[in-house]
């Protein structure tokens, strides 16, 4: 394989053509760095971007690949690219989060993501712009700029990780890795029409990925097709002695080795309550299409109930700001970042000036939002509450799932991609696409988004499989059997 | 040390004390003696450059990642056995949050509602119970240094384990509180938990104090003396703010709550910069950590490492080897003493009585320990030398006196008792005749006093002996002198 | 819903973020109808007893071994840090 098409391969074609020699790494990533330094400026998809220095840092990873290859050890990402959303520490890299609070923030240490995905062989390919601190569901937070959606670039790519979502489905890089705190995402990959998923809470490490809100945050690869998100999971699925909420629960099957078994008898549940308001017409249309193409693969479909999940979103909103509050307190110009430069200023100030400038403004929001509600006597009436509404939640999905059903399907976002700008003025429009995705942070529950069709505008729709706690396989064999049943291979136009 | 500050006289102690009743309560600050920090695994030592001693975590990096160090919550487990107290199965950390320098998160990890251990109680010298309310674990802060021009962050010391033990207000004087505090600090002793040593911090306390009239219930406001850092300290800070407090009282204005700082250059409390808005620390639970779990399989397994506390042993010494409370509880208070005076008593193998022993090492051996600020890694002198010099006592080859002579001489120039004695020539006489002889010469040169001891009057016996003894240089058997004389006197008197 | 100027103030002051005039307008409407929004789920939450608790309910936090290991972290970040003296880091000075 000497030639390829950069938006068509997949990575698990990367990795055995690179394994087998008959590809080399090093053309693979020269390819998808010119395809990167191409496309990047249109997209804004990537922060910092330097293709000189990109290239520069691959070399030690490419003689790695090719040692590994000469040892006939077979590498599961060999010379694979991966765009990594600019919350996860590699260090050397300028890691901003986004936030100009960070612009000149150089990373110190590694992520264990970034451990693990440099051991399977992949090229780190670049930072992808994000929402400032992965608060936002547009990418209109950033502050470099919004990202721009591959198939209309009038529209959101979705957030907060649009970057990495935008990068796949461009051809950027084979895979990407983002970060799910409430549907970052699933709903990008919805609105890029790429694959996303978003782990069991503990089944990969945190360690090195700046925290947004640390019971709800997790990293979660986003690819082009089920096995290459199966291949991927499966390696950053590892307990971590430095993440104290990592699961350890090996040995674990390998959800890839478990792809071609049948669907046939696993259960589907609907839950009708969540389909009403909000929901657009071609959404709501090509979700129940995809259940009819998955009854055809042998799926059973039930109606169930989940009575609390509409209060997903107020419950979300306070517990994942109060702990964002906490979070970015160690934001103060002190030991790294941008300090407010003015000389002659009170240590106050300091705090006061640095914090200010650095945040955006939907940063401060969430901030103060969070202070508010733990602060002295709101705590109960907040704080206190959300969390109880949060296991009711939990239980919600409990008593679904021992009833017989092993997924719970919804859309993945209540719309597509919408207009850039088209909500920035209310936080509350926006805090309301997240409606299907919250429900599995708040619960810890894995959750898969696949691309199921393309909108009157052309524009992608996302289906959103839920599972049982540390299920990913079934949701990953699900996805991968649909899209060989129905073959998405929709790509936008360049 | 200061003459001029108040509460240093008993003139001025004693007024206000009859009027009042102080209510004190001690939150005392122990850094553990672990090997690493609390949450990450970097060096706990003391005294590097600044900032030597850090990692991601404790410099508080963006995406790092606490976990709890295994052993400081073992030492945890031992210190909340060691004070009877009860030990909370799933206990919880929580998020303290506010913004300074020293604190790189913007928070500290402590816990808040539930704490790990609460109702503890010890028994103080006068045999009062004070209750300790609750010991919880939290991590320390860094240090900021102060320069004229700015501050400076030094972070090594930040996410140091620490244990907070908070006692009930039940102390009512500055003594109950420093008996209060030296008991803890003798219990971290000789758990080994803690290395307990004040002048570097790692044990530390701060004094809430009130008065109210003698007689009342109600408690009155308190202030909070903070990082009192000695005994000494402690006591004269209690001292200081019952007298402040007094007078305050007495000119029918009420106390202000308030956080102090005490200056032991002036012995004074002075108010702390008060703060504009009242602290809101907005506790919650650490998302990063699940609940402490503590299982009563590991209760009783640290129940097991637990050695002879002061208590006990002040008991047993006192039960054992026949000693006084007073000298039992002196010995007790250091783990270390402890041990000293036990290796001691076996060195000198039945030959003294314990109770000289103690004597011995209560008094001098002390004495010159605490002179000569020795440490007991590398004491004045060792068990076996001392036990070597009480047992020639022990045995009669030297008197008391000379005793302190060769010990004297062994400090100087650390050779051993023996050596000392051989070459001065120390032994102590034990020939009767020599004696009797010097005996006889005495009685015929104070005529005066043997005739008044035929009186009877007892105090001239002494005398007579101190002569005998001071003829011979203090090397007489000082028992033959004695039964010589007595024998002497008597023998004239019958022969009279 | 609005909320206060008062409230805005006090929770940037808590936060330490100094806001603009505008800002302060701008959140006062922000934050009431997210926190108006917030409200409902108060009648859901009486589902479960006051006394509930997450944080007991969790999984237990794993212990690690006591070892100290050394981290040579630091002097990148000295390198990157706004203001250094010597290894320290310099703030303005503070006073008590």
């Amino acid at each position: 394989m000497s030639s390829f098409d950069p938006i068509q391969i997949s990575a698990s074609e990367i990795a055995s053509a690179v394994n087998e020699g008959s590809l080399k790494a090093a053309d693979v990533a020269s390819s998808f760095l010119q395809r990167t330094e191409d496309l990047h400026r249109d997209l804004n998809t990537h922060v910092f971007w330097d293709k000189e220095a990109v290239f520069n840092e691959t070399e030690k990873q490419l003689d790695y690949i090719e040692a590994a290859r000469r040892a006939q050890k077979h590498l599961p990402l060999a010379g694979v690219p991966v765009a990594i959303k600019d919350n996860i520490m590699a260090e050397g890299a300028i890691v901003s989060c986004g936030s100009k609070f960070l612009q000149n923030h150089r990373a110190a240490y590694d992520a264990t993501v970034i451990r693990q995905l440099k051991q399977a062989g992949a090229i780190l390919l670049g930072r992808t712009n994000m929402d400032e601190f992965g608060m936002g569901s547009s990418n209109e937070n950033s502050a470099f700029g919004p990202v721009r959606n591959p198939w209309n670039r009038g529209h959101v790519s979705g957030g907060s990780s649009g970057g990495s979502a935008a990068a796949v489905a461009a051809g950027m890089s084979a895979l990407a890795l983002g970060s799910d705190t409430g549907g970052s995402v699933r709903q990008p990959a919805s609105f890029c029409g790429v694959l996303g998923l978003k782990p069991t809470y503990g089944a990969v490490s945190r360690y090195g990925l700046v925290a947004y809100a640390s019971s709800f945050d997790q990293v979660g690869p986003i690819a082009r097709n089920a096995r290459d998100l199966a291949r991927t999971f499966d390696l950053l699925r590892q307990h971590d002695p430095l993440d104290a909420t990592s699961v350890d629960t090996s040995p674990f099957e390998k959800t890839e080795a478990g792809l071609e078994r049948p669907l046939k008898g696993l259960t589907i549940g609907i839950a009708e309550e969540l389909l009403a308001e909000g929901l657009e017409e071609d959404v709501r249309k090509s979700f129940y299409e995809s259940l009819e193409h998955y009854k055809a693969l042998g799926c059973i479909i039930k109606n169930v109930s989940l009575p609390n999940l509409r209060h997903s979103i107020p419950a979300y909103y306070i517990l994942a700001t109060a702990e964002a509050s906490s979070n970015l307190a160690r934001f103060d110009g002190i030991r790294f970042g941008v300090r407010a430069p003015k000389p002659g200023i009170s240590l106050k100030e300091l705090y006061g000036q640095s914090r200010s400038e650095g945040f955006g403004r939907e940063v401060k929001q969430r901030i103060m939002l969070g202070t508010y509600v733990l602060s002295s006597g709101y705590y109960d009436a907040y704080y206190a509450r959300a969390n109880r509404v949060r296991e009711l939640i939990r239980r919600d999905f409990e008593a679904v799932f021992a009833s017989g059903v092993d997924m719970i399907a919804t859309p993945t976002a209540p719309t597509t991609a919408f207009a850039l700008g088209q909500k920035t003025q209310d936080s509350l429009a926006m805090y309301l696409m997240d409606i299907y995705t919250i429900a599995a942070n708040l619960s810890g529950i894995p959750a898969l988004s696949q691309p199921i069709d393309l909108d009157r505008k052309g524009l992608p729709i996302g289906l959103q499989l839920m599972g049982k706690a540390h299920h990913e396989g079934e949701l990953l064999r699900s996805a991968y059997q649909y899209e060989r049943y129905k073959r998405w291979s929709e790509r936008p136009k360049f | 040390m200061s003459d001029t500050s108040v509460g240093q006289s008993d003139q001025n102690s004693k007024g206000p004390l009859a009027k009042y009743e102080p209510v004190i309560g001690l939150e005392i600050h122990c850094q553990l003696s672990t090997a690493s920090k609390l949450f990450c695994a970097c060096k706990t030592d003391f005294g590097a450059l600044p900032n030597q001693h850090t990692c991601p975590l404790c410099l508080g990096l963006p995406g790092v990642l606490p976990v709890i160090n295994k052993t400081a919550v073992d030492y945890a487990i031992r210190m909340a056995l060691a004070v009877g107290a009860t030990i909370r199965e799933r206990s919880v950390f929580s998020r303290k949050q506010y913004f300074y320098p020293d604190l790189p998160k913007g928070f500290q990890l402590t816990q808040y509602d539930l704490p790990y251990c609460e109702h503890g109680h010890l028994t103080l010298d006068n045999g009062r119970r004070i209750n300790i309310e609750r010991i919880h674990m939290e991590e320390d802060a860094g240090k900021n240094i102060h320069g004229d021009n700015a501050s400076y962050v030094d972070l090594n010391r930040a996410g140091t384990p620490l244990l907070e033990i908070v006692s009930a207000p039940e102390m009512h004087s500055a003594e109950e509180a420093v008996d209060y505090l030296r008991k803890i600090h003798a219990i971290v002793r000789y758990l080994g938990i803690s290395d307990g040593n004040m002048d570097e911090g790692s044990f530390r306390c701060d004094v809430n104090i009130s008065l109210r009239p003698r007689g009342a219930t109600k408690l009155g406001t308190r202030t909070e003396i903070k990082n009192v850092n000695s005994f000494r300290n402690v006591e004269k800070a209690i001292a200081y703010e019952i007298m402040r407090q007094a007078d305050v009282l007495d000119s029918g204005d009420s106390i202000r709550q308030a956080t102090l700082l005490f200056d032991a250059a002036s012995g004074r409390t002075a108010q702390m910069r008060s703060k504009e808005d009242a602290p809101d620390y907005r506790y919650f639970p650490e998302p990063d950590l699940g609940p402490l779990y503590i299982s009563s399989d590991r209760i009783k397994a640290m129940a097991a490492l637990i050695p002879e506390l002061p208590e006990a042993k002040k008991k047993r010494f006192q039960d054992d080897f026949n000693i006084p409370e007073s000298d039992a509880a002196q010995l007790t208070e250091q783990v270390e003493l402890a041990a000293f005076f036990e290796s001691v008593v076996a060195k000198v193998d039945g030959k003294v009585a314990p109770k000289i022993v103690a004597n011995w090492i209560n008094t001098e051996y002390m004495r010159e320990f605490n002179n000569r600020q020795s440490k007991w890694a590398k004491p004045i002198l060792s068990s076996d030398a001392l036990g070597e010099l009480l047992r020639y006592l022990g045995e009669g080859m030297i008197s008391g006196k000379i005793a302190k002579t060769v010990f004297e001489e062994m400090l100087e120039n650390g050779q051993s008792a023996k050596a000392i004695i051989d070459a001065k020539g120390l032994v102590q006489i034990s020939d009767t005749s020599e004696i009797n002889s010097v005996v006889t010469d005495i009685i015929a040169q104070f005529p005066d006093q043997v005739a008044q001891h035929r009186a009877g009057k007892p105090k001239v016996f002494s005398f007579l002996v101190g002569q005998v003894l001071k003829v011979s240089q203090g090397k007489f058997n000082p028992a033959l002198v004695n039964s010589s004389l007595k024998d002497a006197l008597d023998g004239d008197a019958r022969n009279s | 819903m609005q909320i206060d100027r008062q409230t805005v103030e006090k929770v940037a002051r808590l936060a330490n973020i100094q806001l603009s005039e505008e800002e302060i307008e701008y959140y006062q409407g922000q934050l009431g109808s997210v926190l108006d929004y917030m409200q409902q789920i108060q009648i859901a939450a009486d589902q479960l007893p006051d006394d509930w608790r997450a944080d007991t309910s969790g999984t237990p936090c794993p212990e690690r071994i006591d070892e100290a290991k050394p981290s040579s972290v630091i002097e990148k970040v000295l390198q990157s840090a706004p203001k250094v003296v010597g290894t320290a880091f310099q703030v303005p000075r503070i006073i008590e």
